[in-house]
């Protein structure tokens, strides 16, 4: 074997980004981009701030306040949808051959997909608070500022679990349509069984048991009494540990897969 | 000479597909090499075990000194690789796609810096454009300014010009010169044949996974043994020249002459010495890069 050219000795010095470098610069660079996309943005929150009007406007009943008590669902609702565009990026990203650009390059592509994850969980929780200021102060919705700051540890856990979630869907799932149904689908239920918009009293049994210890659930019985009182619940502790092993397994999951596709994706041709 | 590139009995299958099949090269410093070869020839995959993005089924391969299978992040750094689909990032406009690539390359570049990259390949008035602005043309630019963004010792081009137009393939072909011209080696696949006899010093044939022949364009077609012809339109017969030694065949259709030759100097100064023919209908076929093919495959490269 012959001794390999150097054509530019100066710039053999320079060392490999970190694979934090890497992933950070990604995140940053895909931040910004996605925070002035203000029609996707716009978008994203409209279906919450109609959620406010509606409630505000239907009011009351038999003193049940119902905005009061679907306020906190509103506010998750970014979270809870988190995954879905993030799973259709990924999934545009196979199709257009994106995988396989990125895994010619020396950052690590897993590196490199987590950190584009990281942007949709921090876009997510961005949503959730413009959606809690909307709340407090255009729709005079009463509650503890205490309680709203702590209530970013739930609406964090919970935007890992769904963005995990969606690159989980996105790396078995190959067409964007498929993966909006198969979110939404599956999303729903969770929802409607776990008490998050309407009280759950006419599921079956079975169901209500199930879907209480679903993410959406868990996160709503730690977020209503932190935005309406300002405090924890008293299983604060187990639902925050419930919160944490999905988001742990979630994203082993999702991992497990995308470095799957890492190894498969870049020559699938 | 110094090989930057070497190749040895490279193997990859997909199922019971064998996309390469024992292939062995080696590519110069500073030359352009390309890999000649209808779609399904095992080009891409050829270029993507190189690049260190494909593990080989069996075989070694060398970037720069380098064990691409014991250190692919090493070469991945010291190489620029453009993919024949566009690959973009549609979020990020054409400058930003250049700071981040840089980015994950370790390469500090801001926007001016990835400015005077887009500049190089004229490309500087679209920078704040995103993908979908962009034609394909400028798209192909684009990533090719992404190959560059770590100053590259070995530029890897996988079908660089499918789907342009003949004055964008042309305009790109110039970059490429260009590039090259700087000492960069450059190693790139397609399936035009003159594209590959405009750019490369040295041309490999690929059919059905192997190698069939490596040499410059004119070594394949002196190779291949494939005689010009000598178009001639003539009153008199010319079939004595058959008698000819450089001579191997003589077609007539009426006062129309197609002359096959192994040596057009020698037939053209034998035609106007012993047969007077008008020198002005005389036209020339010289045997090109697809007839060479077609010789050494069997078939046509666009069949």
């Amino acid at each position: 074997m012959n001794q390999a050219t150097t054509l530019n000795p100066a710039r053999r010095r320079a060392g490999l980004p970190s694979d934090w470098e890497a992933a950070a610069a990604f995140a940053g660079m895909m931040l910004r981009a996605t925070l002035r996309d203000w029609r996707t943005l716009g978008i994203l929150l409209f279906t919450p701030a109609i959620m406010l009007v509606v409630f505000r406007v239907t009011g009351s009943d038999d003193g049940f306040d119902l905005l009061a008590f679907v306020f906190p669902a509103i506010v998750a609702m970014s979270v809870f949808f988190a995954g879905a565009p993030f799973a259709v990026r990924i999934v545009g990203w196979r199709e257009q051959d994106v995988f396989r650009r990125l895994a010619c390059t020396p950052a690590p592509l897993g590196w490199v997909v987590a950190a584009y994850g990281v942007t949709f969980v921090l876009i997510a929780l961005l949503q959730s608070g413009v959606i809690l200021l909307a709340g407090r102060f255009l729709f005079g919705i009463a509650g503890s500022a205490s309680g709203a700051a702590w209530a970013i540890l739930p609406l964090l856990l919970g935007a890992v679990i769904f963005v995990a979630y969606g690159g989980l869907l996105a790396g078995w799932v190959r067409k964007a349509e498929t993966l909006n149904l198969l979110y939404i689908f599956t999303l729903f239920p969770m929802m409607f069984g776990g008490e998050v918009f309407v009280p759950a009293g006419n599921a079956p049994g079975l169901w209500q048991t199930a879907a209480s210890w679903l993410p959406p659930a868990l996160m709503l019985r730690l977020l209503r009494p932190l935005l309406q009182e300002g405090q924890w619940p008293d299983d604060a502790l187990l639902l925050l540990a419930a919160l944490t092993a999905y988001a742990l397994l979630l994203t082993l999951l999702a991992a497990r897969r995308m470095a799957g596709l890492a190894r498969h994706e870049p020559h699938a041709r | 000479m110094t090989h930057v590139i070497q190749v040895q009995q490279l193997t990859k299958s997909y199922g019971p597909v064998r996309a390469v099949d024992g292939l062995s090269f080696t590519v110069r410093s500073g030359e352009i090499f390309g890999l000649l070869g209808p779609n399904g020839a095992g080009k891409t995959t050829t270029l993507s075990i190189i690049e260190g993005i494909l593990p080989p089924d069996e075989g070694r391969v060398e970037v720069l000194g380098l064990d691409v299978s014991v250190r692919p992040r090493e070469v991945k750094r010291r190489i620029g690789v453009q993919l024949q689909q566009t690959s973009l990032i549609r979020e990020l406009r054409a400058w930003e796609q250049v700071a981040l690539f840089g980015r994950l390359y370790g390469v500090r570049m801001d926007r001016k810096r990835a400015q005077e990259l887009l500049a190089r390949v004229g490309l500087d008035a679209r920078a704040n454009a995103y993908p979908d602005a962009l034609s394909g043309g400028q798209r192909k630019r684009l990533t090719l300014a992404l190959a560059l963004v770590n100053d590259p010792d070995i530029l890897f081009l996988d079908e660089p010009t499918t789907g342009l137009d003949p004055q964008a393939r042309r305009a790109l072909w110039d970059i490429v010169r260009d590039i090259a011209a700087q000492g960069r080696t450059v190693v790139l696949t397609t399936h035009y044949l003159e594209e590959a006899e405009a750019l490369c010093h040295r041309v490999g044939l690929m059919d059905g996974g192997r190698l069939i022949a490596l040499d410059t364009p004119a070594g394949l077609i002196r190779r291949a043994g494939l005689a010009a012809v000598i178009h001639v339109h003539a009153t008199t017969s010319l079939q004595h020249l058959a008698h000819r030694p450089e001579v191997l065949a003589i077609h007539q259709e009426g006062q129309r002459f197609r002359i096959h030759t192994r040596d057009v100097a020698a037939t053209l100064q034998a035609l106007t010495r012993e047969t007077g023919v008008d020198a002005s209908s005389i036209h020339i076929q010289q045997p090109s890069l697809e007839d060479a093919f077609i010789q050494l495959t069997g078939r046509r490269l666009h069949a």
